[in-house]
C-alpha cells in the first residue's frame, strides 16, 4: 500500500485522533481504489491520494469544525517574531514540535505538513487543495510564522 | 525581521522552488545581508524540524491486517462484479430497436476487466511506492551531507586534523576508517588542502576532507560501498554524475569500493576539476 504509513501519519494531525484517523484512511483507499479510473495517467499520484484523504476528512463533522473556524484573510495572527526561537528548535524537543503543531489551526498545520514533511512542491500542494499556489505560497508564509509564535511563547512560557 | 523585499524569496530558497538564477541572486543577498540569513537559517531549522519530528504516528499492526484484509475483499468483489444478469444482445436490440453495432457500452466491457483493473493498480502502487521511497531515501542522504557541509564552514574547527600536507592528512585517519585512499598531490594547482575529519553517515564511519579553491570551500565526503549507507542512496537514484541541489554543487562517483560526494558553493567546473585530481590519485 504506497503511502499508507504517511497517509497514516497525515490523517492523525488532521483528525487528532487514532480511531478516526485509521476510518479515514480506510474510506480514502476505498474511494482511492473505486475512482481509480478517474485517476489520469501523467498527473500526480500522491497529490490525488491526499486530495482524497483530504476531501473525505472535510466532509466529516470535525472536518468541517476545523477548517471553518479559519478564513483566508485571517483572523488568526499570532505576534510575527524575530528569531528568538531559534535557539528553541536548535535544542528542540520533539514535543515541543508536536505541542505547537497541534495548536496551530488545521489549514496551518496541513499545508506546514505537506511542505516540509512530505516535501510536496507548492504545485502539488496547490491541487492537493485545490487552492492557486499564491494562495499557498501566502498561507505557508502565515502558517511559519504562526508556528514561529507559537514556539516563542512555549520558550517564554516554559511549555517546552 | 528580514527585508521585506526579500521576504518572498526567503520562503521560496528555503523550500528549493527558486530558478537557479534567482537562488543565486538570493545567496548574494545572504552573504551581504545578516538578517535574512538569520531568518533564513531560522526557516531551514524550523523545516527541518518538522521533518524530523512530525512523522509522529504509525498504523498500528492490527489495523494493517486490516486494511490488507480489506483490499483483498475489494479485489475479490471486483473479481466477482459480473455476477449480475444481463440481457441477451437479441433482447437489446428488441428493446431499443438498435442495430448490433450501437449496443450500450456497459455490456461491451469484458468480464475480465475488474481483474486487469486490480492487476494494474496493484502495478501502478508498487512502482509509485518503490520510486517514492527510493526519491525520499536519496532527498534525505542529501539533505543531511548538505548539513553536514554547512555546518562545518560555519563552525570555529571544522577539520579535526588541519594541516595542507596529505601525508598528515591521510596517516591521521589509520585505524578510524576501515579503509584507506589516496590523496592528490596540490601543489601547482589552485586547490589547498585544508584539512579533514571523520563523520558519521547511517552509524558508519566516513572522511570528510576539505579543500579550499579561492573563497570557496569543497567537502569532500569518503565512505565504504554500502547498500545501507547515504553514499549509496545518492549513488544509486541519479548515478554517477554532477547537479545542483540547493544551490551547491554536488559531483560523486564511485571507485574501487568507495563512494565519493563532493558539495560546494563553487562552480561546477572546480569541483568537477578537484573531482578528476581525486579520480587520478586513487588510480594504482
Amino acid at each position: 500500500m504506497p503511502l499508507f504509513a504517511r497517509l497514516f501519519n497525515f490523517a492523525c494531525w488532521l483528525t487528532q485522533d487514532r480511531g478516526e484517523a485509521e476510518e479515514l484512511v480506510q474510506d480514502t483507499f476505498m474511494k482511492a481504489l473505486k475512482g481509480f479510473r478517474s485517476f489520469e495517467q501523467g498527473t500526480n499520484f500522491r497529490a490525488w491520494i491526499y486530495r482524497i484523504l483530504r476531501n473525505t476528512f472535510l466532509t466529516t463533522r470535525a472536518g468541517l469544525k476545523v477548517y471553518d473556524s479559519l478564513d483566508e484573510d485571517g483572523a488568526y495572527e499570532p505576534e510575527s517574531t524575530q528569531t528568538p526561537e531559534l535557539l528553541l528548535l536548535a535544542r528542540s524537543s520533539r514535543e515541543t514540535l508536536h505541542l505547537a503543531l497541534e495548536q496551530l489551526p488545521a489549514k496551518f498545520r496541513e499545508v506546514i505538513l505537506l511542505c516540509d514533511l512530505e516535501e510536496m512542491s507548492y504545485q502539488e500542494i496547490a491541487e492537493t487543495l485545490a487552492i492557486p499556489t499564491g494562495t499557498v505560497m501566502s498561507r505557508l508564509w502565515r502558517a511559519r510564522r504562526a508556528m514561529r509564535g507559537l514556539l516563542k511563547d512555549m520558550g517564554h512560557g516554559g511549555a517546552a | 525581521m528580514s527585508c521585506d523585499r526579500w521576504q518572498k524569496h526567503l520562503q521560496a530558497y528555503t523550500d528549493d522552488s527558486c530558478t537557479p538564477e534567482a537562488a543565486a541572486e538570493f545567496e548574494a543577498h545572504l552573504r551581504e545581508c545578516p538578517a535574512c540569513a538569520v531568518e533564513a537559517l531560522a526557516l531551514e531549522r524550523l523545516k527541518r524540524a518538522t521533518r524530523t519530528h512530525a512523522m509522529r504516528y504509525s498504523p498500528s499492526a492490527d489495523f494493517q491486517d486490516r486494511m490488507a484484509e480489506m483490499l483483498r475483499g475489494a479485489n475479490a468483489a471486483a473479481d466477482l462484479e459480473p455476477a449480475v444478469e444481463r440481457p441477451t444482445a437479441k433482447e437489446i436490440i428488441r428493446n431499443t430497436g438498435k442495430r448490433k453495432g450501437t449496443l450500450n457500452w456497459p455490456w461491451m466491457i469484458p468480464q475480465w476487466a475488474p481483474t486487469l483493473a486490480g492487476v494494474a493498480l496493484v502495478v501502478l502502487t508498487a512502482v509509485m511506492a518503490g520510486i517514492w521511497t527510493q526519491h525520499e531515501a536519496h532527498r534525505e542522504a542529501m539533505a543531511e551531507l548538505v548539513d553536514m557541509h554547512v555546518a562545518t564552514l560555519a563552525s570555529v574547527n571544522p577539520v579535526d586534523v588541519v594541516s595542507t600536507d596529505r601525508h598528515t592528512v591521510k596517516p591521521w585517519f589509520a585505524g578510524k576508517l576501515p579503509f584507506t585512499f589516496n590523496l592528490p598531490e596540490m601543489q601547482n594547482s589552485a586547490y589547498r588542502l585544508i584539512g579533514g575529519k571523520l563523520v558519521y553517515l547511517d552509524g558508519r564511519p566516513a572522511a570528510q576532507l576539505v579543500y579550499a579553491v579561492g573563497k570557496h570551500d569543497i567537502s569532500v565526503f569518503i565512505s565504504e560501498e554500502h547498500p545501507a549507507s547515504s553514499f549509496s542512496k545518492i549513488l544509486s537514484v541519479t548515478g554517477e554524475s554532477s547537479r545542483r541541489e540547493k544551490g551547491f554543487t554536488v559531483e560523486r562517483w564511485r571507485d574501487a569500493g568507495l563512494s565519493y560526494v563532493m558539495i560546494s558553493d563553487t562552480n561546477s567546473s572546480d569541483v568537477q576539476t578537484l573531482a578528476e585530481m581525486l579520480r587520478n590519485a586513487a588510480r594504482p
